[in-house]
Parts: structure tokens; sequence; C-alpha cells
């Protein structure tokens, strides 16, 4: 095997690893109940989603370095194969854009509670479905470069 | 055409970077794991590699949970980019 494709060999390896794209079971629910949270304040007083909005980020940013520290790897979507990079993009579109897209729904018609369970739903569901895929891109990616384990 | 860096061309380094290259930032428990390396080995590897300003080498937290971490530099990337395309070169791909 030629040095440079052994070196991209070893590049997928990393970016295919079972450890490295492991996600704790909560992240997914956490992330819904956090956009959902959201949602259901939108209603007066509205100043309250500058505080929920601060708490919606710190969860984040402290899950994001939690999930880091457990992975002991965090991606750079630049060097991601095409596959993998969609269903990373679709595991934080789908659940940020339905949650904006039920804000905007909340304010005109005031529905927020139903609003924000049926985000908890899409953005719980969405990350999972990303985060499912994703690894099934992975192992597939695996099995074509003749990698196993 | 590029020249072989005689830095990254030593195999442990080269697969270092490799990895590093592919991503932003990994442990050096990680790395040690998959590389199949033992702790003095990866530290006199990663010496070399940021002595070279092609990684730098950070530690978070305190104590028994501190972790020390690896990431690419711009430099590095650079540098790993070119040698890999000179030892296509080399090998005519």
């Amino acid at each position: 095997m030629a040095p440079g494709d052994e070196a991209d060999r070893a590049q997928l390896a990393i970016q295919t690893d079972e450890q490295a794209m492991a996600t704790p079971w909560w992240f997914a629910p956490g992330f819904g109940l956090s956009l959902g949270a959201l949602v259901a304040l939108v209603r007066d007083p509205y100043w309250l989603l500058i505080p929920a909005a601060g708490g919606f980020i710190a969860f984040v940013v402290i899950a994001l370095q939690v999930v880091t520290r457990r992975r002991g790897v965090l991606h750079r979507l630049e060097a991601m194969p095409r596959p993998l990079l969609f269903w990373s993009w679709f595991g934080s579109l789908v659940p940020i854009g339905s949650a904006a897209l039920a804000m905007l729904v909340a304010l005109a018609t005031g529905q927020n509670l139903v609003l924000a369970v049926l985000v908890v739903v899409v953005a719980t569901g969405g990350f999972a479905i990303g985060d499912h895929r994703y690894r099934v891109v992975a192992r597939r990616l695996r099995a074509e470069a003749g990698m196993t384990g | 055409m590029t020249q072989i860096d005689p830095i990254i061309h030593p195999p442990k380094r080269l697969r270092i970077m490799a990895a590093l290259c592919a991503i932003e930032q990994v442990s050096f428990a990680y790395l040690r794991d998959r590389m199949d390396l033992r702790d003095a080995d990866l530290s006199k590897q990663a010496k070399a590699l940021a002595e070279a300003g092609y990684i730098a080498v950070t530690k978070q937290g305190r104590g028994p949970g501190a972790q020390t971490w690896f990431a690419a530099t711009d430099d590095g990337r650079q540098a790993y980019a070119a040698h890999i395309e000179a030892l296509r070169d080399v090998i005519g791909t």
C-alpha cells in the first residue's frame, strides 16, 4: 500500500472509530428537552427567553465538553467524508430548525405548549436518527475500506 | 516538486499527523491506545512534532482527571499535505 493511501486509511480510521462517535444516551433527550423548554417560554413575559437561551447554550457547551472528553476526539467538519458530514448536519439542523420554526408559529398562534411538546419529539428523534445514520454510514465506509473491528 | 519532510517522515509521526489532520483535537490516551504506542514513545514523537510547530499540546483539567490533548497547527496541516504530495510524487501515483 502506498504511504499516502495508508495515511488516508489512518484518517478514515479515526473518523469512523466506534469510541470516537459514541454519544451518551442522555444527549438526544437533553437536547430535545432544552429546545422544547425554549419554545414553551415563547409567551409573555418574553424576557424569560433571555436566561432560557443562556441556559440552552450552557447545556450544549457543557454537554459537548463531556461528550468530547469521553470520546477522546473532537471531530473536524472540514475533513469529514461527505456522507458523514450530511448526517452530522442532519442531527443538528433538524432539531434547531424545528425549534426555530415552532418559535415563529408560537408567536403567531400562542400555542407554545403544544408546539414545545412537538419540538421535544422532533428534536430528540431528529438527533437520534442523525446519530444512528452517522454510525451506519461510518461502519459502511470502514467495511468498504477493508477495515475490521 | 515538494520535499519529503524529515520531521513527519518516520512512520509513527506520519500516523500521528494523519490522525491529527483528520480531526480538531485528540486526547493523549485515545491516540496512545489507537496507535498502540507506549506513553514514553508517544510523548517523544509528540515533542518532536510540537518543537517543529506542527502540533499544539494543551492540558485540560486538574489533578488525576487532567487530560493532555493534541491538535495539528496550520503549519502542521500544510506540512503534512506537502509531505503526502511529495510521497505520491516519489512513488508516481
